[in-house]
């Protein structure tokens, strides 16, 4: 049960926190954005199609068909996977950290490190509420994308793409959550309350922006890019060495790459460049980051927790 | 059960090349009020970190009601509450959300009774519902001490209690403290510089300099020694080496 508990005070403590409040609600924001913006400019399509047809019945002519239903609708989607390579990941940064840091910054850690629990229910407490934080994020915009696909015009999701839609989200969660993960990690190991959200931050372009540049030769703004990124790696011994030593560890590439397969935006015959899925690449980063957590907890001292600055 | 609350056998701590705590051997009765007197670093608040089991020994052994804080910490930590200095919580929550979250940590059952029976005991029910944050630092430490006894535990640790508080806060704690001793039968180990502190509300002493235990005494004898609250403040200074190298006389 403890784990329990602590998952709820972090959850609590967090929800009061201005930063958190204010991030997670520009992640929000950026959805809702997202969602009006394909909704309007594929009401819009729609309506010009309609009136084009409309001029194509009264002469006679058979008009072409609907370019609104020659699409996947999934593809609307591919702004998300930008919104939450950036806002997202940083959100969960910022949310790993402050569920973390929240008790060594209020002192509170060693009051909770002298009741009879230990360190890896702290731990698990931890991890729990990073999980459910980001998943109600995401969750929160899952829901508002599925609103989006009801009302858009001339639109209906097949069993496949609700499918798809579904593992897209749960593709996001994981990559959200291993940025919250990482926040925490250094939230616990770090003396400074600043080099706690400055070390995540930098890892976090380095993994965005730099990384594919040495995988697959990815230009930094290219990164940003859904479609522009997806180009096959070019071929040479450095980027053969690179490619296969780095890749595994590049989530932001697997999760661009797995989102656009799911999404239906990615070029035909392209195929991500690594001994293992995008899917596997996710699980095993948030793998090593959360044991990372809880080894970062067995090794806290409670008696000198404080942050230096 | 043993006849001690608390008892150490050679308790070393070192950090780095720095020897903060030499050899402790020290036994406290179930029952007493016992006052840890040092100057600034003689090693008071290690001390206290190592039996609450925050931080581990580099030698020697310790135990809190018979429990190992090593070996047996979670059994140890049942029998302890723990107030450190300047307490802090969480400053976004109530008072009594506070509680509440560290009386489930502590296994309580009934919460919410036994937050409101020991906000009553301390006299404090009217800041139940205040945000942490907005307590004076006398509140807050009323509220750090319902923390520690929540769970009504064996032993409590208080870390220079009487830090930072006026001396109409001074005097609520000392009376507080001999209560908690004669109402719930708590043995209480306090931190503190405050001689004449330690001479209205302990029943024994123990002077640490500079890591190292120079006295060990219960009050009665003391006095009868001594003669009065002056010649404790004697007593102090006598046994306390003004540097390390310096012998007690």
């Amino acid at each position: 049960m403890a784990p329990l508990h602590i998952m709820t005070a972090a959850l609590q403590v967090s929800l009061r926190d201005r930063t958190v409040v204010l991030i997670a609600g520009l992640f929000m924001a950026l959805v809702l954005i997202s969602a009006y913006l394909g909704w309007s400019a594929t009401t819009t399509v729609h309506e010009v199609y309609l009136k084009v047809a409309e001029a194509y019945a009264t002469k006679g002519e058979i008009a072409p068909s609907n370019p609104v239903s020659n699409t996947s609708p999934l593809e609307l989607l591919r702004n998300m996977t930008t919104y939450v390579a950036l806002i997202g990941a940083l959100s969960g940064m910022v949310l790993g950290n402050k569920i973390t840091s929240v008790d060594r910054k209020s002192g509170v850690y060693p009051l909770m490190a002298s009741r009879p629990i230990g360190a890896a229910s702290i731990a698990i407490g931890k991890i729990l509420a990073i999980i459910v934080s980001i998943s109600s994020l995401l969750g929160f915009a899952a829901l508002i994308n599925v609103g989006t696909f009801w009302v858009l015009p001339n639109i209906s999701l097949n069993a496949d793409e609700w499918s798809r839609l579904a593992q897209f989200y749960a593709a996001s969660n994981l990559y959200v959550i291993a940025f919250g993960f990482l926040g925490a990690l250094f939230a616990v190991t770090s003396r400074s309350e600043t080099a706690a959200l400055m070390i995540p931050v930098t890892i976090w372009l380095t993994v965005t922006f730099i990384i594919p540049q040495l995988t697959a030769n990815v230009l930094p703004m290219a990164a940003l890019n859904p479609l522009k990124s997806m180009t096959a790696a070019p071929t040479g011994a450095f980027f053969a060495f690179t490619g296969a030593a780095l890749t595994p560890f590049s989530i932001a590439e697997a999760y661009r790459a797995l989102s656009a397969i799911l999404l239906g935006f990615a070029p035909s015959g392209f195929q991500f460049n690594s001994l293992i899925t995008p899917m596997q690449t996710l699980f095993v980063v948030n793998g090593v980051l959360m044991s990372g957590v809880v080894l970062a907890y067995l090794g806290l001292n409670a008696s000198r927790s404080d942050y230096n600055d | 059960m043993s006849d001690f609350a608390i008892q150490t056998d050679q308790v070393s701590m070192s950090y780095g090349g720095h020897l903060a705590l030499d050899q402790l051997t020290l036994n406290v009765k179930r029952g007493e009020i016992f006052g840890f007197l040092g100057h600034n670093g003689a090693g008071k608040t290690t001390t206290v970190n190592i039996l609450t089991t925050l931080l581990k020994p580099t030698f020697g052994q310790a135990k809190i009601c018979g429990f190992d804080i090593i070996s047996d910490a979670l059994n140890a930590r049942r029998q302890i509450g723990y107030a450190p200095e300047n307490i802090r919580l969480y400053d976004a929550m109530t008072s009594q959300e506070n509680l509440r979250f560290l009386a489930q940590l502590s296994g309580i059952e009934n919460v919410d009774k036994t937050i409101d029976d020991t906000l009553e005991l301390l006299g404090c029910q009217d800041l139940k519902v205040r945000r942490v944050g907005t307590l004076s630092k006398g509140q807050r430490q009323r509220i750090g001490l319902a923390q520690a006894i929540l769970h009504r535990p064996s032993v409590l640790f208080l870390d220079e209690p009487a830090s930072g508080l006026d001396p109409m806060g001074v005097q609520m704690l000392r009376d507080l403290i001999v209560r908690l001793n004669a109402e719930l039968s708590m043995t209480i180990f306090m931190n503190t510089h405050l001689i004449g502190e330690v001479a209205k509300t302990c029943t024994s002493i123990g002077v640490l300099s500079h890591g190292k235990l120079v006295y060990t005494d219960t009050i009665k004898a003391v006095m009868e020694r001594f003669g009065d609250d002056e010649a404790l403040e004697n007593l102090y200074l006598s046994v306390t080496p003004t540097s390390k190298n310096q012998e007690v006389a």
